[in-house]
């Protein structure tokens, strides 16, 4: 019996994988992420969960993204406390809330140099801005079911995430985003009231 | 001959260290200098190297240093380089830093920091970086970079992990050892690896083990070079003695060898070791012995060429004794060596002459001394030169003279130079009874800097006084230890700093212990054989001034090291005259005669006269080479002086046949010493290493000048004394 049950499973996830063995060709990625093609501006709330493995905990945050196009991307985090990555043509900044000022008027903001941040920083917002171009060049997509897609990178690199998958809602917007780091950590992505301006 | 020597006195540098061989350099220093240089160079903070690299286009150069910094991290004799952002040679540091926070700082509202922490830690960073964030939640970090970067010697900024002047194009990646430059060798190695095969990428490093480790190279490269002229000069040597018919010659080699042999012997029972340096300098004084084996070769069954050597011996011994005063270890050391090297060359000529009864030559060069009035124009003008150099010359006895640098290495000390934010730091240095006591110390230092606005990096920078510990200790404690409170760090939410919280629980909230064995890991930089290092950073020689004034013991590392000639010529401006005094003094119980004794020192006179001249004309530098070059210099100039006064005082007593003969055996020893001395010495004028050039420069000219006034001079003044 329990071999029965183990070859089942064989065969089950053999099957499983049969169906995300071809990766998207350019168009399908293009017809996929249509909503955002020749876009000037998108903006969205987010909510993410950052599992770390092996401490088993977890780190949420809120906040919004902004991406003007082509070149600046803002990941704003509101809660649990104010930090603003910016990402413009390249250069890193890192912006906290000064802990003397009331309201969040003031803002401390430094150029950050940090070639690794800037790096996985760079991957992930290469996600948020949904540059098709660039995700194809880098990543196989594969679709796994209706709305729901995978992706490895093309090159092994020093990357800090080995695997990615989304979720498109009905709508054609992205409204999951899940990342799998090397180090085993997970974030996960929810994106919500997405505005777009072309 | 003496090339032989040469490459005997020089070859301890293939040499691998022996217990017998010292090669440290306190032996430039009096004790207790030489503890304090030792002392100062125990801290890490002096042991920092700067791999620099040039280049033409900084996408490239990026990638390159890139991969540089890779090498140098994973290299085991780096302790940490300062590049890119890999954060693991840090977080033993930034992690020691942390857990002190609450002895810094007051807590006022935890939660806004460790919420921005949380926030950062939600970004996706590397794992080593994340770590090390939630074991530093409140940032305390940042803290220590302003410090770090209040103190930097360097005005670059960093961009892309690195450290860049893009107007001078350069990337530079400093590089903190593990060990210091003594004892570690590993910029060379670096350096080739770095710069395989690569034309518009240069690679150079500038630091205490760059410097080191470039010298020594150029040492050993002379060495090759010197090795092989002076092969080529030894053959065309021995055919020309072979051809003259002065085979036997040869036989003076295994005496002054076996001289340096029971010399080195003697010195080693004395002292317990003999110095690398010693060995090399002190050998090439005991070949000048040769001069008493090539006057017995030439002079057949002469007591009277014996009782001449005899005198030249003493009159050398007296000098090399003088010198053995001196509060310099190297000198005494030097001096024993080649003192007890010369007397036991001598002895061993002494008995072979009676044991070999005919190895002496029959043969002589048929020269007699010129006397010409014209022929002594030019010894006389180089008695003038002499006078003019004696008080025109400045000795710049700097040991940063003995400092090779190639063309690349000096481009970049000049960069290095301007891109430097500081004057050559004054380190002080407190010797530890309390932690108490030492912060105390400290922060008298830190508030002497803050009212004259001067940097110093010292452990009060670090650590706050006692008092100030504990009111800080005070508000975590109200905080942490109370059980009714509910403390911050029992929030779920913080879960990610339980590591961090559990460092500054409440039994661990206790002042900062400094005693050896307990001192953070922060603080290690400041401290070594339990002293406490405070290093005064000056922007210019004003500020530097205004230190020393203040704290008379704080100090320059380069002026420490500089001790060393101040002293050298302090010792020199007593002993030089005092050991010519007593040479002359003894000549004189010889000679019975002022004028004789005097003529002795005229070679002597014109070997200074032409290094006069040509340092006039050619700008040479004079340094504590020279000086050695010139002890070597007086020694054999006397012996030639006296030569050539007892030939003439020997042929006013006999007939003129014995006059020519007594003439060609005193012309013929003195022109075969002086040839081996320069055939030994001209190879040195091929290297590029300052101290072999300098030393080949002294002896060719002051050879050249010694003998040209001997052969000149001495007969026609002696002439006209004898009438």
């Amino acid at each position: 019996m329990l071999v029965r049950i183990q070859l089942f499973i064989l065969i089950a996830s053999s099957l499983a994988q049969a169906s995300s063995t071809h990766p998207l060709t350019k168009t399908e990625l293009t017809n996929i992420l249509k909503l955002y093609n020749n876009t000037k501006t998108l903006s969205s709330h987010f909510k993410q969960v950052k599992r770390i493995s092996d401490l088993n905990v977890f780190i949420e945050s809120i906040g919004d993204l902004e991406v003007i196009y082509p070149n600046t991307v803002r990941w704003t985090i509101t809660k649990p406390s104010y930090f603003q990555a910016v990402i413009q043509n390249g250069v890193l900044t890192l912006g906290t809330q000064n802990s003397q000022a009331k309201d969040g008027q003031k803002k401390e903001v430094a150029r950050v140099d940090s070639p690794s941040l800037t790096k996985n920083l760079a991957t992930l917002l290469m996600w948020l801005r949904l540059d098709i171009d660039s995700l194809y060049s880098s990543y196989f997509f594969y679709k796994q079911q209706t709305g729901k897609y995978t992706c490895t990178p093309k090159k092994q690199t020093n990357d800090i995430f080995n695997k990615m998958s989304f979720k498109i809602d009905p709508s054609g917007f992205l409204s999951e985003l899940t990342l799998n780091e090397v180090s085993g950590d997970i974030m996960e992505i929810y994106f919500s009231s997405p505005n777009l301006s072309r | 001959m003496r090339l032989l020597f040469y490459i005997f006195f020089f070859s301890h540098f293939a040499l691998g260290a022996q217990n017998w061989l010292a090669q440290d350099e306190s032996i430039f220093f009096p004790p207790q200098l030489a503890s304090k240089i030792t002392s100062i160079r125990a801290y890490p903070n002096t042991w920092w190297n700067f791999f620099i690299l040039d280049y033409s286009e900084l996408p490239r150069a990026l990638d390159e240093a890139s991969l540089a910094c890779q090498i140098l991290k994973n290299n085991p004799s780096v302790k940490r380089a300062e590049c890119l952002d890999d954060i693991s040679g840090f977080r033993k540091i930034v992690e020691s830093w942390a857990v002190h926070l609450p002895n810094r700082t007051t807590l006022k509202n935890p939660t806004i920091e460790l919420n921005s922490t949380l926030a950062k830690l939600s970004l996706p960073m590397p794992r080593d970086m994340f770590d090390l964030v939630r074991r530093d939640p409140f940032n305390s970090i940042q803290e220590l970079k302003t410090i770090a970067e209040l103190r930097s010697l360097l005005k670059l900024q960093r961009h892309n992990g690195f450290l860049i002047d893009t107007k001078a194009r350069k990337i530079v990646i400093p590089v903190l050892p593990t060990a210091p430059p003594q004892q570690l060798e590993f910029v060379t190695r670096t350096l080739k690896a770095l710069n395989n095969d690569k034309t518009d990428l240069i690679w150079g490093a500038i630091g205490p083990h760059a410097s080191g480790e470039e010298n020594k190279t150029q040492i050993i490269a002379d060495l090759n070079k010197v090795s092989l002229v002076s092969l080529i000069g030894l053959l065309f040597f021995t055919a020309i003695v072979t051809l003259l018919g002065f085979r036997k010659i040869a036989f003076i080699v295994p005496p002054i060898f076996a001289g340096i042999f029971l010399g080195a012997i003697t010195t080693i029972l004395f002292f317990g070791n003999i110095h690398g340096l010693v060995l090399s300098f002190g050998s090439a004084i005991i070949g000048l012995s040769d001069d008493y084996g090539l006057h017995a070769f030439f002079h057949k069954n002469s007591n009277k060429g014996w009782q001449s050597s005899s005198m030249g011996l003493l009159t050398t011994l007296i000098c090399l004794f003088v010198l053995s005063f001196s509060e310099i270890p190297l000198l005494r050391q030097l001096m024993v060596f080649s003192i007890c090297g010369f007397i036991y060359t001598f002895l061993i000529f002494y008995f072979l002459h009676y044991i070999f009864p005919n190895w002496h030559s029959e043969k002589t060069i048929d020269f007699v001394f010129p006397i010409s009035p014209l022929g002594a124009l030019i010894p006389a003008l180089l008695l003038i030169f002499a006078a003019f150099g004696a008080i025109y010359l400045r000795p710049s006895l700097e040991l940063n003279q003995f400092n090779f640098q190639g063309t690349h290495t000096k481009h970049l000390y000049q960069w290095f130079t301007k891109s430097g934010t500081h004057s050559p730091p004054l380190f002080l240095e407190d010797e530890f009874t309390t932690t108490e006591n030492i912060i105390n110390t400290s922060n008298n230092y830190c508030q002497w800097a803050a009212k004259t606005h001067i940097a110093v990096e010292t452990i009060r920078n670090y650590v706050p006084t006692l008092s100030g510990q504990q009111q800080n200790l005070a508000t975590w404690k109200a905080a942490v230890c109370s059980p009714t409170t509910r403390s911050f760090m029992k929030q779920p939410r913080y879960n990610v700093f339980l590591e961090y919280f559990n460092s500054i629980s409440c039994d661990k909230l206790t002042p900062i212990d400094l005693s050896q064995g307990s001192i953070p890991q922060y603080a290690h930089h400041l401290s070594a054989n339990n002293k406490w290092l405070t290093i005064w950073l000056p922007k210019n020689n004003s500020e530097a001034a205004t230190i020393s004034s203040s704290f008379p013991k704080a100090t320059k590392l380069g002026d420490l090291v500089n001790s060393f000639p101040k002293i050298l010529s302090k010792e020199l401006a007593v002993m030089f005259p005092v050991s010519v005094a007593l040479i002359f003094f003894i000549l004189l119980l010889y000679y019975r005669s002022i004028s004789y004794s005097l003529l002795t020192f005229i070679p002597f006179l014109g070997g200074i006269g032409l290094n006069s001249v040509m340092a006039l004309i050619f700008n040479f530098s004079f340094s504590f080479v020279n000086v050695i070059g010139l002890i070597m210099l007086l020694g054999l100039s006397i012996d030639y002086g006296i030569y050539i006064v007892d030939c003439f005082i020997e042929n006013k007593l006999s007939s003129s046949t014995n006059q020519k003969t007594t003439e060609n055996q005193t012309t013929s020893s003195i022109l075969f010493a002086a040839s081996t001395t320069l055939a030994g010495f001209i190879p040195l004028l091929f290297c590029f290493h300052p101290v072999m050039l300098q030393l080949g420069q002294t002896l060719l000219f002051g050879i050249l000048g010694t003998v040209g006034t001997a052969f000149f001079a001495i007969p026609l003044l002696i002439r006209k004394l004898i009438k």
